[in-house]
């Protein structure tokens, strides 16, 4: 059998690769956006055990995302990190923010917050597209 | 009622979705707007992408690396088609064959799909633009089906849930500019359960099974539902033929799970090829167990 690494490793070796180019920006992404998956992963299933019963269901039913959500990402992440940002995006993790209560969600500092966060992902995804026109790409932008 | 005794409605009363054609996401302003400037920065990645590349003389992504027959360099639209887009390109070109048996990991919608319009059109037009024409429609799906189903759930969320999912932290916005499979595994998701809570159950199901032909892993949402839509069967709150509906996505999966494995001789063939893509994903969680 070939030798498989857990998922600490992995990440590692991710981040390894990352810095290889000598392109260290790709470590700060590599961070933050495997640091977000994990938070909306924890609070996904957190405000969603919180919603009401009719908003559940209008979400696909008491326990298909939660589990959906476990199945695609929990699963893969503890085999391998390559890829969980995609994965993160087709699940319940990818707008995990809108399950907030109403209250937060109407607050206009929420609005602001929300927008920065947007702002700021949009500058980082200028600059990943830079990279990966001027050649940056090669060991770790695959693994997105 | 009225006066005379008949039926009045007031319109205002009427739930959102009667007064609106199902493709009412498709031509909200909104989503236009977004997919125009996805496919504008798409064009200008593409085509400086591809210059970039001209200029060094050097074919870039995983078609080097690639046993691959008849791919040709188009400048402009190559760079649409790295990465993941390659294999698709590769697939759609090559078909699943001894040559790489590694690429029989993908499954099939979206390579079979290109390869009906190469032939529709003689394979006279490029695959790389075709492939690149489907991921911009895969792009507008997507953008329209996560706004139809946030924007029913609450009013405004559906242009939250678009800018969430276009510029998240997870800063995958290169799947909404290159060839990825992603908006369009996030359009029928989000598809699907919109139709499981409007109770369109053969809808629902023609949908995730489209989801599980396009990855592997669209089986597992198509599982979880066939489940729930069994357990309320039992408590009566769905008729039996939700239930039988339910069974298409996992029939279909299970015929092509056996189809592939008997073809390449590999238990599992469609999950066991992972591995040669540098992806242990079942040998770790199997430890010791090296039943692949």
């Amino acid at each position: 059998m070939a030798h498989s690494a857990g998922p600490w490793e992995q990440w590692i070796v991710f981040n390894e690769l990352n810095l290889k180019p000598g392109f260290a920006f790709g470590y700060l992404v590599t961070d933050i956006s495997i640091a977000w998956a994990a938070l909306g992963f924890g609070c996904g299933v957190w405000l969603w055990l919180r919603l009401s019963a009719e908003r559940r269901q209008k979400l696909g039913g008491a326990w298909v995302m939660p589990l959906f959500t476990c199945f695609v990402v929990l699963i893969p992440f503890c085999t391998l990190v390559a890829s969980v940002q995609r994965y993160s995006l087709t699940t319940l993790i990818g707008v995990w923010p809108l399950l907030l209560s109403d209250r937060v969600q109407d607050s206009p500092w929420f609005d602001l917050v929300e927008t920065l966060i947007w702002m700021l992902s949009l500058l980082m995804c200028l600059l990943i597209l830079v990279a990966f026109v001027t050649g940056y790409k090669y060991e770790w932008i695959l693994f997105f | 009622m009225d006066s005379a005794g008949n039926m009045t409605v007031d319109a205002n009363t009427l739930p959102i979705e009667s007064s609106r054609r199902w493709w009412w996401p498709y031509t909200h302003p909104l989503v236009v707007r977004i997919c125009i400037v996805l496919l504008i920065l798409k064009v200008i990645l593409g085509v400086s992408a591809g210059a970039a590349v001209a200029s060094r003389g050097v074919l870039h992504g995983w078609t080097h690396i690639l046993n691959s027959r008849s791919l040709s360099y188009t400048f402009g639209t190559s760079e649409l088609t790295e990465g993941e887009g390659s294999l698709f390109w590769n697939i759609a070109v090559n078909g699943y064959t001894d040559y790489d048996q590694k690429n029989i990991a993908k499954f099939p919608l979206y390579s079979a799909v290109t390869r009906s319009l190469w032939n529709v059109t003689g394979q006279t037009v490029s695959v790389t633009l075709i492939l690149s024409i489907l991921h911009s429609l895969m792009v507008w799906a997507g953008v329209a089906e996560t706004y139809r189903f946030w924007e029913e759930y609450r009013a405004g969320y559906g242009r939250r849930a678009v800018l969430w999912l276009l510029l998240s932290p997870l800063f995958v916005l290169h799947i909404w500019l290159a060839s990825y499979m992603e908006p369009g595994f996030i359009a029928l998701m989000w598809l699907s359960l919109t139709l499981e809570y409007k109770r369109k159950w053969a809808l629902c199901s023609a949908a995730l099974l489209c989801l599980t032909m396009l990855q592997p892993s669209g089986v597992i949402l198509a599982c979880f539902l066939g489940v729930r839509r069994l357990y309320q069967w039992s408590k009566g709150k769905t008729p039996l033929t939700a239930v039988v509906w339910a069974l298409l996505p996992g029939a279909a999966w299970l015929i092509w799970i056996v189809f592939t494995s008997l073809w390449f001789h590999r238990f599992l063939a469609a999950y066991a090829f992972q591995d040669q893509w540098g992806r242990g994903t079942f040998r770790w969680a199997l430890g010791a167990v090296d039943c692949f």
